[in-house]
């Protein structure tokens, strides 16, 4: 009788122990989520002081200046989907890579003390961004192992640990970066 | 106590400067060196004849009064005080040779390598620093650093030296008496320098000495938890090479990114050795282990041997150049 307690015992801390470890693992993926998003915010809060003194400047960016301006507000009006998000912000991120390298023709603006210091903020938080995203690559890598391998996808399925997909890069940024294209020559 | 030879541990030779260095060696230290090569040899024989009364001494007693030789042994006292006298004269003359090349050939060689950087032979990282780092993070019971080298490359500002921590062990034998045992946490080359980015927390990238046991590697590795979390990057020849524990995963991935870690492998490569990391306090600490003794003149060979005088001149340029291989004047984030 005892032995057989014993081993139900041991059988059920073992499950507990793995059921934390999936917990442990889904809340790093959704920390990582959640960085992201602080991050995001963040370079949502810098635009509109970009696009105030670059709109002083660079007359003939206005194109981009709007794009920019306009991809914002759709990313914080909300009520979107993640994928819909995802592709908004590779937008943006593509639009404010231009509007910085544009300052390279315009000495005036690349002297502006203000300019530069966006363009400070905005690098370490593209850097940040980054970080972030790679940090969510590899919680996800690590779930998702998790609810593959033995034993512990044996809980996975009935308790509702589901796969995750990573973040990609669209195919448009996989390529080498056009810097001519960008500078518009 | 004769001190060991220049360190050839990093081997290379000064990048594009030998030339100019031999040139430099021989026209604006000629006079110096050609005073200090005198003064080697003058230390050189009196540790000679130090070591020659003292041989006399162990045959004179090894002889004893009986034998062919008999009487000779009464010039023991003679070759015993011959040896304790030329012993110490050997000595303190040794130690001012010494002394001498730290206070008027370092400082320019140091200057040759690059002018505005600072050479102080007693000073060193100190403790409080090393210990900061946290790459070493057992108690030391005993510190020392010598042969500090400051300056300001570009925009950061950077130090390294020589450093000895050890910690000790008490043990009392059968009878109660205690004895003291000194073991070495870390010997080697210290180095710190502003790093270019801010951040809070602290991590530290280890030599990977699991990578042997395959795929218990990870599993052996997260269970390290005094080092705070183990993270897992993407660049597999860095993760062959290396290990990495971090408070905060995404400041980890911040800090470590593509560029910086190839840096780091190509710096693991210049050392051919032990290299540990740690980014701490936005400011990157670099070890390197290293048990002989780095910038100190032999007495056993010329000084004015140009190949040692080189050596120096190359493990200077090593670590100086760090600030440029980690590529940390890239100043181009919210950190000036």
């Amino acid at each position: 009788m005892m032995p057989y307690l014993g081993a139900i015992a041991a059988l059920a801390v073992l499950v507990l122990l793995l059921y934390n470890s999936l917990v442990a693992k889904r809340n790093a993926v959704e920390n990582a989520f959640a960085t992201i998003d602080v991050y995001l915010k963040k370079r949502y809060d810098l635009i509109p002081g970009l696009v105030a003194v670059v709109k002083g400047y660079a007359q003939h960016e206005s194109a981009t200046l709007a794009k920019v301006a306009e991809l914002r507000t759709r990313a914080l009006a909300g009520g979107l989907t993640s994928e819909v998000r995802v592709g908004l912000d590779n937008e943006l991120s593509a639009g404010l890579t231009r509007l910085l390298a544009t300052a390279e023709a315009y000495p005036e603006l690349k002297a502006n003390e203000h300019f530069g210091q966006l363009q400070r903020a905005l690098c370490e938080i593209e850097e940040q961004l980054a970080a972030a995203r790679r940090a969510f690559n590899a919680g996800v890598t690590e779930y998702n192992t998790a609810i593959e391998v033995f034993p512990t996808n044996l809980l996975a399925g009935p308790l509702g640990f589901l796969r995750r997909t990573w973040l990609a890069t669209p195919p448009a940024e996989q390529g080498p970066v056009n810097v001519g294209g960008l500078l518009g020559q | 106590m004769p001190v060991p030879a220049f360190a050839p541990r990093f081997g290379s030779k000064p990048a594009g400067g030998a030339r100019d260095f031999d040139g430099f060696c021989r026209t604006a230290l000629g006079p110096q060196l050609a005073e200090l090569e005198r003064r080697r040899r003058v230390v050189l024989v009196f540790i000679v004849l130090a070591g020659g009364c003292a041989l006399a001494s162990a045959a004179f007693f090894a002889l004893a009064p009986s034998g062919p030789l008999h009487g000779i042994h009464r010039l023991l006292p003679l070759t015993l005080l011959g040896t304790v006298v030329l012993g110490v004269v050997g000595w303190w003359k040794q130690s001012g040779y010494r002394r001498d090349f730290k206070q008027e050939i370092m400082p320019e060689i140091v200057r040759f390598v690059s002018p505005g950087v600072v050479y102080s032979a007693d000073d060193g990282v100190r403790q409080s620093t090393f210990v900061a780092g946290a790459i070493f993070p057992r108690g030391i019971d005993r510190y020392s650093a010598e042969d500090r080298v400051a300056g300001q490359i570009g925009k950061t500002p950077f130090e390294f030296s020589e450093v000895h921590a050890e910690y000790k062990t008490e043990s009392s034998n059968d009878e109660g008496k205690r004895s003291t045992e000194w073991h070495t946490i870390f010997r080697g080359l210290y180095f710190v320098a502003d790093f270019n980015k801010d951040f809070r927390t602290h991590t530290v990238v280890l030599p990977d000495r699991l990578e042997r046991f395959g795929f218990l590697n990870r599993t052996l590795q997260k269970m390290n938890t005094s080092r705070g979390q183990l993270v897992s990057l993407e660049d597999p020849e860095f993760e062959r090479a290396f290990v990495v524990y971090g408070d905060d995963q995404v400041e980890a991935r911040y800090i470590l990114t593509p560029a910086l870690m190839q840096r780091m492998l190509a710096l693991r490569s210049k050392v051919k050795g032990p290299v540990f990391f740690a980014f701490s306090g936005s400011a990157v600490h670099v070890a390197i282990r290293s048990r002989q003794d780095h910038f100190e003149p032999t007495i056993w060979r010329s000084i004015r041997n140009p190949q040692r005088l080189a050596e120096c001149c190359a493990d200077l340029r090593l670590l100086i150049g760090m600030v440029e291989d980690l590529d940390l004047n890239t100043r181009i984030w919210t950190k000036v």
